[in-house]
């Protein structure tokens, strides 16, 4: 197995930027905060948009979670090739 | 980042998670009943104001004055403490006690109906609640017990920035959102800690932060009471403080209120010696009049005897501070929802507190050492 191969299987992508390795917990991060604003700042449809703002965390850590295994062992893969 | 860089924050990162640990998983496990105290409170003792119809008693119905009539009648002996108002129920509710300045073990809380009139008995007390609440404001130590609880919430915001800067080398070669299960428990239970802590990273800090600044609630008021109080009833100074009968018209006191605050609802009053008043004056809060300045509260104080105003200003910043970071903390403005996503939260808070401790208890002596060399290994990818 190539080294390239190995590391993709172990999840694993080219070195990464910090603007990279933020982006998305920028934007989760930046919704939850606007969300916890708008919803004291308003009532109503502001309410909802709050409330959907600052579950988008929770959500992505449940399908996280959800998600099947995304590697295999590669101790296990080498055993059966 | 340097190797060195590394080894400085992940000493920072374990020493302010693990000092307030235990702390936290308290806080967590009591606050997330306290999340839907609203609905537990209803179930357990029923909800006295959903069964009441008529205008809120913010804003209208009987006479004051006949409400705290009624309220003495039941209480002979005691002295008003405080008067609070609800803005969505004609619901009123009335605090007394033996002198002003009864603390709060010696209070009993009234119910009464403002558009009728009728006594709705005392206010439910839930033990259970009450007990959470405060194991989770001060563990039962009182000031002491408060100020340390706050301290842990400083330190939960210091293990929370330095985890975020650890982020980032570590996630350097992985996509976000990897949760690599095949390889084994201590990889398994780091990528959890790590895409938990990240996702959940801005309400923890609001949580934190406003948890702190709440520790401080008692001394900000006393420092409020002490300071702006009696900069504004300094007229006042040296005369002894209004005995309980000579106290006039709250009805007389609140139009002179409300003339100074137009279109203002009240929240609650302040009677006389007490923690929220001076000696001689009865401070009533009003609600700010837009839903951003809804948690700001403005006391006007006016004269317990006359009932003419004395004096009405916005409170110090710091105050202001403090009853805005109330509701943040609580996650009781939106909804049922707003509640469900808080308690997800806590769940993910305590996740993230279970999955450091036992990727610290389940350690080995060279673990550290071998995660940031394997940051190291192929000298054209050292990290900026």
């Amino acid at each position: 197995m190539t080294a390239r191969k190995y590391a993709r299987m172990a999840g694993r992508v080219p070195r990464q930027s910090t603007m990279q390795i933020f982006f998305w917990p920028l934007v989760i991060s930046i919704a939850a905060l606007a969300g916890l604003i708008l919803g004291l700042t308003g009532d109503g449809y502001r309410d909802v948009v709050a409330v959907a703002l600052v579950a988008l965390g929770p959500v992505l850590i449940i399908l996280s979670l959800r998600r099947k295994s995304q590697t295999r062992n590669p101790v296990t893969v080498k055993a059966r090739s | 980042m340097k190797r060195r860089s590394i080894r400085i924050w992940i000493m920072i990162h374990k020493w302010s998670s693990l000092v307030p640990t235990a702390f936290l998983f308290m806080l967590c496990v009591t606050g997330l009943p306290l999340i839907f105290h609203d609905e537990i409170d209803a179930m357990m003792s029923g909800d006295a104001e959903n069964a009441l119809s008529g205008p809120a008693s913010a804003e209208a119905g009987l006479p004051l004055d006949s409400i705290m009539a009624t309220a003495l009648a039941e209480k002979p002996g005691e002295v008003p403490l405080f008067m609070a108002f609800s803005q969505d129920s004609p619901l009123i509710t009335v605090t007394t006690g033996p002198s002003p300045a009864a603390g709060g073990e010696e209070m009993s809380l009234l119910f009464f109906d403002r558009a009728t009139g009728a006594s709705l008995g005392p206010a439910p007390t839930n033990w259970f609640m009450d007990f959470l609440l405060q194991l989770h404001t001060d563990m039962f130590l009182g000031l002491p017990g408060a100020l340390l609880l706050g301290a842990m919430g400083v330190l939960f915001v210091v293990a929370l920035i330095s985890g975020v800067v650890l982020y980032a080398p570590f996630m350097a070669r992985q996509r976000f959102g990897t949760l690599r299960s095949g390889r084994n428990e201590r990889v398994r239970r780091l990528d959890q800690h790590n895409l938990l802590g990240v996702v959940a990273f801005a309400w923890m800090v609001v949580i934190g932060v406003t948890g702190a600044i709440n520790a401080f609630a008692d001394p900000l008021t006393e420092s409020w009471r002490d300071g702006e109080v009696a900069a504004m009833a300094a007229a006042y100074e040296g005369e002894p403080a209004l005995p309980p009968w000579r106290y006039g018209s709250l009805d007389r006191a609140m139009a002179s209120a409300q003339s100074a605050l137009p279109g203002r609802s009240p929240q609650f009053i302040g009677f006389p010696g007490g923690a929220w008043s001076s000696g001689h004056h009865y401070a009533i809060f009003f609600q700010g009049d837009r839903p951003l300045t809804q948690n700001l509260l403005t006391p006007a104080l006016v004269d317990a005897e006359s009932g003419a105003l004395t004096d009405t200003r916005t409170m110090p910043a710091l105050n202001q501070a403090l009853m805005m970071s109330k509701p943040l903390h609580f996650g009781d403005y939106g909804g049922w929802p707003l509640k469900v996503v808080w308690a997800l939260l806590t769940l993910a808070t305590i996740h993230v507190l279970w999955s450091g401790l036992m990727l610290w208890w389940r350690r080995k002596p060279a673990d550290t050492e071998l995660r940031i060399a394997e940051l190291y290994r192929h000298p054209s990818e050292v990290p900026a």
